[in-house]
């Protein structure tokens, strides 16, 4: 009793005790998964960083764009880089507007009156999407625009992000302008639809027009003879509260200005794309170059040290792994032992309250069938918070079906004379549960704990998605860069947990059958 | 003295009853056995005494008070009870299972152990060897006899016995009556007893109380019933055994 008194008291002390960091003068500063997000971010916060008095709290990898825009409403960010476009057709709802300039506009103006958030100047590239192919069979048929695909659609194979599968200027949209019916549609992560296309897995793709791998697996954007795609000009967004508490992040963000063409976009992009370098030390470096700052540590020691496999990865950012590894750590504890406190007495009114059985083990089990990001979107919808709170509840409830099951069926398997003994022995329903039938099922139960605490180290690598953080945090990196190294660094420290954490409660396990 | 009066037990609506208006007494430091065959209501009858069932119609009074009156807790507590299975608590050693009641009942740790360590030599238990041992390194009898000890572990007056022998060896069964029987002279218990055994019944019993199809035919001492059997059922059974008896004769003949 008293391991779990204490267990309940440290959860509350980090509940409580996580707020209390953000008091200071912060802002935050967001971004979605994929790469040229990550080093527009950078380029963002450190310029803040660089030029002002304010600490930049990041919150990078975010799960997509709903996302990012209720994060900045709910002012869990204070700002991220948006594209005209995105805003326009999924934020807003709008339709198509061709023309930059007005698209650019009719954004902002919405953005202030519907969302009092502020669109600064744009930085000047436009990354809308770009339908690509192979280089060598786009020659070999005869491709170069989008219209060329019509005749050949019926055995292409396509792959594309899920954003873009649903998105009205996405493949719904494509489909009707261009008229085109692929034999096949797969939904792709963005990091992994280059390799891919280049693999030959996938015949088509929606490409990011800035991406650097189209040049890298020689592939062809085909061009987009009807204007189909929208502008898609990136721009900082920015809570209007904050600009007006803070409006030096306006001149600090001023420099950002008409700063980066395509071409230098894609330059980036190729930098931690192919090259493997660190998003922050790029835009570092970029920022030297253009405000003639240097730091203290000077870009070219950075580059001298990146490392070669992943070992060295792992020693060059073992500060930063232990970090994750302790958030992962913690993250999983909160989810599995709330589990707990919850599945155990559940399971024991589903043992005996029979009319609730139905209604739980049901709820417990269609909560499984939910895909863990869509979940992690709802309660980030429902608590408007990114970070612990939602990852955790999220958490619990794929906990809970092991714990309850196994609470449920440990609970039935108490022999029916030992039942009877503690009843005719005088022991009341609660004594009874604690003397007789927790202890005889405890072997089960905890090998129910075991099983949700597998499956939560995994599920909370998951968590990166709304800004919880973890070993999450260097998988969806990977993923998004295609850097199979910062993958294996969140996936092998993941697996590794799973597996010690099960072996510990083996061994509880192992001593509960003794007792 | 327990005393049951006019007791019926219906379990489901519209079904026959499982007991059907029985009243007798248990007279201090008496033993009364409920004999009959299987499904004749002499368990659900016994249950009815700690109101581990209660019943439809009917009062039970021990000592004098109405059990509806009493904590059912409390009532089952201050009566010993031992089960035709057993139902030691496996996880739990011996010491343990028999210290339960006292522990309900908020005994301190040296008292109990002290009332333990008695009980299991009194029942022939050592207990320098067997205190410490799971229920599941020991024999049937051995079990039982723990079964037994932990039923006397907070000195009921009272103890009520559902068959406790019926799973066990003729041998250990023959052992266990005569323990029984010493233990009860000794230490001046008021003994329910529930058995489907006629010989058991006679050499456990100072009254047998015969029981078929929920009613109670007859109540008496052994001698009562077999010299003046009240009903046929009752004669029946006499019958059946010296008929057995006389198998056995002849057999040896």
């Amino acid at each position: 009793m008293t391991i779990v008194a204490r267990l309940v008291a440290v959860i509350l002390l980090t509940l409580v005790a996580l707020p209390a960091r953000a008091q200071q003068p912060t802002v935050r500063v967001g971004s979605k998964n994929f790469t040229e997000q990550e080093i527009l971010a950078e380029l963002a916060a450190q310029l803040i960083e660089r030029t002002t008095d304010l600490r930049v709290e990041r919150r990078l990898g975010l799960g997509g764009t709903d996302i990012c825009h209720a994060a900045l409403i709910s002012g869990e960010l204070d700002l991220y880089v948006e594209y005209t476009g995105t805003a326009l057709l999924t934020v807003l709802k709008e339709p198509v507007i061709a023309n930059p300039a007005r698209a650019y506009q009719a954004t902002a103006g919405a953005y202030r009156d519907a969302y009092d958030l502020e669109w600064l100047a744009p930085i000047g590239f436009n990354n809308t999407y770009a339908i690509t192919v192979r280089a060598d069979q786009a020659d070999e048929r005869g491709w170069a625009t989008v219209s060329d695909l019509r005749a050949d659609a019926g055995d292409l194979r396509a792959g594309f992000t899920s954003e873009f599968m649903e998105r009205p200027d996405g493949y719904p949209g494509l489909r009707g302008v261009y008229d085109l019916a692929f034999a096949a549609t797969s939904d792709l992560d963005p990091g992994l639809m280059y390799q891919a296309l280049a693999d030959g897995q996938v015949d088509v793709i929606c490409a990011f027009a800035t991406d650097p791998r189209i040049d890298e697996y020689d592939l062809r954007v085909l061009e987009d003879d009807r204007g189909f795609f929208p502008p898609y000009d990136a721009a900082p967004v920015v809570r209007a509260d904050t600009l007006a508490a803070h409006p030096e992040i306006r001149d600090a963000l001023a420099l950002l200005a008409g700063a980066i063409d395509d071409d230098t976009m894609r330059a980036l992009n190729h930098a931690v794309d192919v090259q493997r370098r660190d998003p922050a030390a790029v835009a570092r470096e970029w920022i030297d170059n253009v405000l003639g700052i240097p730091e203290d540590a000077g870009p070219a020691a950075a580059r001298a040290r990146t490392p070669k496999n992943v070992f060295q990865l792992a020693w060059s950012r073992r500060a930063e792994l232990g970090r994750k590894t302790l958030e992962h750590l913690i993250l999983t504890a909160l989810g599995t032992s709330i589990a707990i406190a919850l599945g155990i007495p559940l399971g024991v009114l589903v043992h005996r309250v029979a009319a609730a059985r139905g209604p739980v083990l049901a709820f417990t089990e269609i909560v499984q069938t939910i895909p863990s990001l869509a979940m992690l979107a709802f309660f980030f919808a429902i608590y408007g918070l990114l970070g612990l709170a939602p990852a955790v509840t999220a958490l619990v409830l794929y906990a809970l079906l092991p714990i309850v099951l196994n609470t449920f069926t440990g609970l039935r398997g108490v022999p029916a004379q030992t039942v009877q003994a503690a009843d005719g022995v005088g022991m009341s329903s609660w004594q009874r549960l604690r003397i007789v039938e927790l202890p005889l099922a405890a072997p089960v139960i905890i090998a129910g704990v075991r099983a949700a605490t597998v499956l939560t180290v995994g599920i909370a690598t998951l968590s990166t998605y709304i800004g919880a953080g973890g070993l999450g945090d260097f998988i969806a990196r990977g993923l998004a860069r295609n850097d199979t190294r910062l993958t294996l660094l969140g996936a092998v420290p993941a697996a590794l947990m799973a597996v010690t954490l099960s072996l510990l409660i083996r061994l509880i396990e192992r001593r509960a059958k003794l007792a | 003295m327990i005393s049951l009066s006019n007791i019926s037990k219906r379990f489901e609506r519209g079904a026959a009853p499982a007991v059907d208006d029985v009243s007798f007494t248990v007279e201090r430091g008496e033993t009364v056995v409920l004999l009959g065959s299987s499904g004749c209501g002499k368990t659900t009858t016994l249950k009815m005494i700690n109101r581990l069932v209660e019943p439809t119609s009917g009062a039970v009074e021990v000592d004098g008070a109405d059990t509806r009156t009493v904590d059912p807790l409390a009532l089952r507590r201050s009566i010993g009870y031992v089960f035709q299975d057993i139902g030691l608590f496996p996880h739990m050693t011996v010491t343990r299972n028999v210290e339960i009641v006292p522990r309900l009942l908020g005994w301190d740790a040296p008292r109990r152990r002290a009332r333990a360590d008695e009980l299991l030599d009194r029942v022939g238990l050592p207990s320098a060897e067997y205190a410490d041992r799971p229920p599941a390194q020991l024999s049937g009898g051995q079990q039982q006899r723990v079964g037994i000890a932990r039923a006397l572990a907070a000195d009921p007056d009272y103890l009520l016995m559902d068959e406790p022998f019926g799973a066990l060896d003729a041998v250990t069964r023959d052992q266990l009556q005569g323990e029984l029987i010493r233990i009860k002279t000794e230490l001046a218990k008021t003994i329910v007893f529930v058995t489907h055994d006629l010989f058991e019944a006679l050499r456990l019993g100072d009254r047998i109380a015969v029981m078929n199809a929920g009613k109670l035919e007859q109540i008496g001492t052994p001698d009562d019933l077999l010299a003046h059997p009240a009903t046929p059922f009752v004669s029946d059974l006499f019958d059946q055994a010296r008929r057995q008896a006389r198998l056995i004769a002849g057999d040896r003949a």
